[in-house]
């Protein structure tokens, strides 16, 4: 991923959002976009973002109608507009997927996180939870047919989990002291040094809190 | 398997793949099981003949203490020395369908053999790797190789197949045009084929 | 998954110059930042999807980048040979960029086609080295590698036979008495006999 050291936010940045121009808020909805095809999790959402970027582009709309079909701004203005909405479908898209395979596992962490620590916006918990309960429906109405010894799915069964320790490609934006990484093969752990800027293969496990943290980018 | 999803109650190939039979045999009398041998209708499971199960099966009659079992053919000391000699040139998809998944179930069992199977498994896995991915990478016709593989090795083929495939025509043709998704266009043809109709 | 059309969009938002044929006195403010002005004659840097639209519609020449020329290509091309590791190339798209300017722009880049072999072979080297190191990677049994200077084209190029091939291989590695067999807790608790008396519940 070509992340430019000029694009790096710093944590201050990411506390005085207010401050934060359009251009930033696209590149970090860019970036989520990429974490969130290539994590095996559902990432936190970054809705603030999303949300911030389509009044931008209601905005721009509303401008665009005003403009002489001839400016040859109209056409640039159109197509930026087509991209970014591509980026933020897919990734919507891509979350929904996720809610839908890990359904129960995913309602089951957020219930354990305040509403600051959500990882799923209030849309996505609503669209999470009525899923969850079609599809409990759904095996109801097979299983009540069947011997009562097995017609209740316990969650054990029904729970469908990422696999964390899944391989990642991944890029770093800031020197990371210490990342432990088990090897499997051998029973053993390994602890690497990330420089600035340097790319990896390794388990999402390793990486999943600097994901979280902006610090790293899968790639 | 695979694929960024941990093994779970509804995986088909675990499914299909814990229905693989063993032979064994039944170290202590079982009572009310008869139904399990045809052949042998008229007596209670006793220590002799042997029988073939499902391994989903076999499961609940080890944890009785009550059946001992043989290593499938596919994976009894024979046929890991052939893996190990050149696991390449073995038909994995005729020695096992779910050659893998079983593998592993299978060394989940109590025997004095199941760590011999399971490293015999890593290493095939390994060994055959570079093969898998060649094939998987030059598109040529290549499905006789196909046959070969067992079925986790046939997912992760067909899936680097479409990678590549897309990967070639970008390479070759440029993204060019974006499709439109199979599914409007089919509408748009019904619905040319409607007007014309009515005309 | 990516599909290599989507590393094409992520590619069109580098910086490219141009030449407009069109005065436009006023900055086009766009979202991912302004350009402009823009003067008849006078090249402007502009991200490449912009650059692209305009010289389709014939307003514009695209300059190509410096690096985008025969004889740098075949340095790079030499120094890819003499070294074991990756080397840093100019650009972290110069597959995609050669192949979008060549295709819209063909007519503003002398020496074309002599352009897109030597992009090629840079690009066959380089896969050859990545497949040669996957494979390698998979015998060693290791559990991290280092792929600085590889371009998401070329990392894209083995996914995801080579991720899922890793994932597949722990899953494998994974302790026996890992709770990865559906057929676990719950379901044996109600189907396994205490003794060795079994007595079907269907």
């Amino acid at each position: 991923m070509d992340i430019d050291i000029r694009d790096l936010i710093d944590e201050e940045d990411e506390d005085n959002q207010e401050e934060m121009t359009a251009q930033k808020v696209l590149q970090n909805v860019e970036r989520a976009w990429l974490n969130e095809k290539f994590s095996p999790e559902i990432l936190p959402h970054q809705t603030d973002y999303v949300e911030c970027l389509l009044e931008q582009i209601k905005s721009m709309e509303g401008n665009l109608a005003k403009l002489t079909k001839t400016d040859p701004k109209v056409d640039l203005h159109k197509l930026e507009l087509e991209r970014i909405k591509f980026v933020i479908t897919s990734y919507l898209r891509t979350r929904l997927k996720k809610i839908e395979s890990f359904c129960v596992s995913v309602l089951e962490e957020e219930a354990t996180r305040s509403e600051e620590d959500a990882y799923l916006s209030p849309a996505e918990l609503k669209f999470a939870k009525e899923f969850a309960l079609n599809a409990d429906n759904h095996f109801d109405t097979i299983l009540r047919h069947m011997p009562h010894l097995y017609n209740n799915l316990d969650r054990n069964k029904k729970i469908i989990e990422p696999n964390l320790n899944s391989f990642v490609f991944l890029k770093c934006n800031k020197h990371i002291d210490s990342v432990i990484i088990k090897n499997t093969l051998e029973g053993q752990e390994e602890e690497i040094v990330l420089e600035d800027g340097s790319q990896h293969l390794m388990p999402y496990s390793s990486v999943a809190e600097f994901v979280k943290r902006g610090i790293v980018q899968l790639i | 398997m695979y694929r960024n999803i941990k093994p779970h109650y509804f995986s088909i190939d675990a499914i299909m793949a814990a229905q693989e039979k063993i032979q064994c045999s039944f170290i202590k009398n079982v009572e009310h099981v008869d139904f399990l041998d045809m052949t042998n209708a008229e007596k209670d499971e006793e220590s002799d003949p042997k029988i073939e199960l499902p391994l989903w099966m076999i499961k609940v009659f080890i944890a009785g203490k009550s059946i001992q079992f043989d290593i499938p053919k596919a994976y009894n000391e024979i046929y890991r020395g052939v893996l190990t000699a050149d696991a390449n040139v073995v038909d994995l998809f005729k020695l096992c369908k779910h050659f893998y998944l079983f593998g592993k179930f299978l060394s989940q069992l109590e025997h004095r053999e199941a760590y011999e199977v399971r490293r015999t498994l890593i290493q095939t896995f390994i060994d055959r790797f570079k093969q898998t991915m060649d094939w998987a990478q030059n598109i040529d016709d290549n499905l006789p190789c196909f046959n070969r593989l067992d079925c986790l090795e046939r997912s992760i083929f067909n899936d680097a197949r479409v990678a590549q495939q897309h990967l070639n025509t970008y390479l070759t043709e440029g993204s060019g045009q974006m499709e439109i998704a199979a599914m409007i266009s089919n509408y748009r043809k019904r619905k040319m084929h409607e007007s014309r109709v009515l005309e | 998954m990516m599909h290599p059309s989507e590393i094409e969009f992520m590619a069109e938002n580098e910086i490219i110059q141009i030449v407009p044929t069109f005065n436009h006195a006023g900055h086009v403010h766009l979202i991912c930042g302004s350009y402009g002005p823009f003067r008849a004659g006078l090249p402007l840097n502009v991200p490449i999807w912009v650059a692209l639209n305009l010289r389709q519609k014939k307003t514009c020449r695209i300059l190509a980048p410096d690096w985008m020329a025969v004889d740098k290509l075949q340095e790079r091309l030499e120094e890819e040979k003499a070294s074991k590791f990756f080397t840093q190339l100019p650009s972290n798209f110069y597959l995609e960029i050669t192949q979008m300017l060549l295709t819209v722009a063909s007519e503003d880049i002398p020496q074309g086609n002599d352009i897109k072999t030597a992009v090629k072979d840079l690009w066959d080297l380089r896969i050859a080295k990545l497949r040669s190191s996957v494979d390698l990677f998979i015998k060693e049994g290791r559990v991290q590698a280092s792929l600085n200077h590889l371009t998401p084209m070329e990392i894209n190029s083995v996914r995801p036979v080579f991720p899922d091939t890793l994932d597949a291989l722990m899953t494998l590695h994974e302790h026996i008495n890992s709770s990865d067999d559906r057929e676990d807790s719950s379901q044996s608790s109600i189907a396994t006999p205490s003794s060795a008396s079994f007595s079907p519940s269907l």
